[in-house]
């Protein structure tokens, strides 16, 4: 039977190091707006071409505007154009930014264990005010709730 | 162990009479916590200088801040080196060299290379016409560790394989900087263009990535700079390789050139003029 295979991607999002240390400024994206980065960039780098091969099996999972972190499923067959086109990112919605591919994996449980982990260190590094208990409770439920 | 040996210094400089202010110093501190963050062990700040070298472009050095969780390969107080290549890095911390790259546009502006032996850590060279890449690679000049090619810019000139391979045979490498991929889209199509050239002339054996960030989002993590390669046809392995293994071959290149006497002997603490000594009082000089 021909399975159609998914890689999913945990990426983090790098802002300038003086933004960063500013800590409560969430990214104000949603998961469309996610979405739309990536295809628009895949488009830029790869073409039309590149962005059609992507447009059917692309989705954005989850993304936490407080700590920068997202989860996109991608069709196997293209994650390294993907993958190259994370690279390349360098604005998202005017703010100049950076990525960083943090796991890749073909099942979505152990990029979720992934994810929660180091979303627990970016709000144990970056948010160290009294939210910090509620701030992880969220992330941790937010992210294991994710299905596939 | 990931490697980024070029953090550019401004280009103002390596004109004569350049310095670095103290807000380029702090940008530049910024890249190099942000190149330790993101899991590199070793990187190199990169001092170019267009045409002849001169002792006063060492100056520049002068005026280092602190770096935090640094180690420098140069001592801040006197401008020495300190230490050879091996000396391992604390967990956590971050080792820093110094490195040259002399454009060179005639040969006369070639020989001046020899003069600043042994005071900078990796030395590279940036021909900007056929006749200079060729001296680049055949050996002409015995202090080039690496061969830097503006990939923002149009080449008047082919990277030719037989060129290249000879450089890859003395165990020079050529360095792929990712900084213009991210500069824009013209820049970034010109990068492609040279970029895959030089892959192709050195068919992925001795290439080393670099980031010649100007900024800290300029850098990218090391896994992610690996992927990069996938648009230039320098498959997973190659890639990685280009990362960690071909840069430390190039750094190993050039202290085995500027610190050890025919790559037998390597003194302990290398100061000036040790290593002549040890040439007369062994004979290994005529």
């Amino acid at each position: 039977m021909v399975r159609f295979k998914n890689r999913y991607v945990c990426f983090e999002i790098m802002l300038e190091p003086s933004h960063a240390s500013d800590t409560a400024q969430p990214l104000v994206m949603t998961n469309q707006d996610i979405l739309r980065l990536v295809r628009e960039n895949v488009k830029l780098n790869f073409g039309d071409s590149g962005a059609g091969l992507i447009l059917a099996g692309m989705q954005v999972k989850h993304f936490n505007p407080h700590t920068r972190l997202g989860i996109i499923k991608v069709p196997r067959d293209h994650i390294k154009m993907v993958t190259a086109t994370l690279a390349l990112i360098t604005r998202a919605k005017k703010t100049p930014c950076a990525l960083r591919v943090r796991h890749t994996s073909g099942t979505i449980k152990k990029c979720q264990k992934s994810a929660i982990r180091t979303d627990r260190e970016l709000i144990l590094a970056y948010h160290k005010d009294a939210n910090v208990a509620q701030l992880l409770r969220d992330s941790e439920s937010q992210i294991s709730a994710l299905e596939i | 162990m990931f490697y980024d040996l070029n953090i550019p210094l401004p280009e103002a400089a390596g004109k004569a009479g350049g310095h670095v202010s103290s807000q380029e110093w702090a940008q530049i501190a910024q890249t190099v916590e942000q190149a330790r963050e993101l899991g590199y062990s070793v990187v190199a700040l990169n001092l170019t200088v267009q045409g002849k070298l001169a002792p006063e472009h060492l100056s520049v050095w002068n005026t280092t801040p602190e770096f935090k969780n640094a180690q420098l390969s140069w001592d801040r107080a006197t401008g020495a080196r300190v230490g050879g290549a091996t000396r391992s890095v604390g967990r956590g911390k971050i080792r820093v060299l110094r490195r040259l790259t002399a454009v060179i546009g005639d040969a006369a502006q070639g020989h001046s290379l020899a003069s600043v032996d042994g005071a900078y850590d990796i030395v590279a060279v940036q021909p900007t016409n056929d006749a200079m890449l060729l001296a680049a690679c055949n050996g002409t000049w015995d202090a080039v560790d690496i061969v830097a090619l503006d990939m923002g810019q149009r080449w008047n000139f082919v990277a030719k394989q037989k060129v290249v391979t000879q450089a890859l045979a003395l165990g020079v490498s050529l360095e792929i900087m990712y900084q213009p991929a991210l500069a824009g889209e013209k820049t970034r199509q010109q990068w492609v263009s040279n970029a895959a050239a030089v892959v192709r002339a050195t068919r992925g054996r001795s290439v080393i990535w670099t980031s010649a960030a100007r900024r800290a989002l300029d850098l990218r993590a090391p896994y992610d700079v690996a992927n990069l390669g996938e648009v230039l046809q320098l498959n997973g392995d190659l890639s990685k390789r280009a990362l960690a293994a071909n840069a430390r071959a190039a750094l190993m290149h050039a202290f085995t050139r500027s610190s050890t006497l025919r790559a037998v002997i390597a003194p302990k603490h290398s100061a000036a003029g040790e290593l002549e000594g040890l040439a007369k009082k062994t004979r290994m000089v005529s």
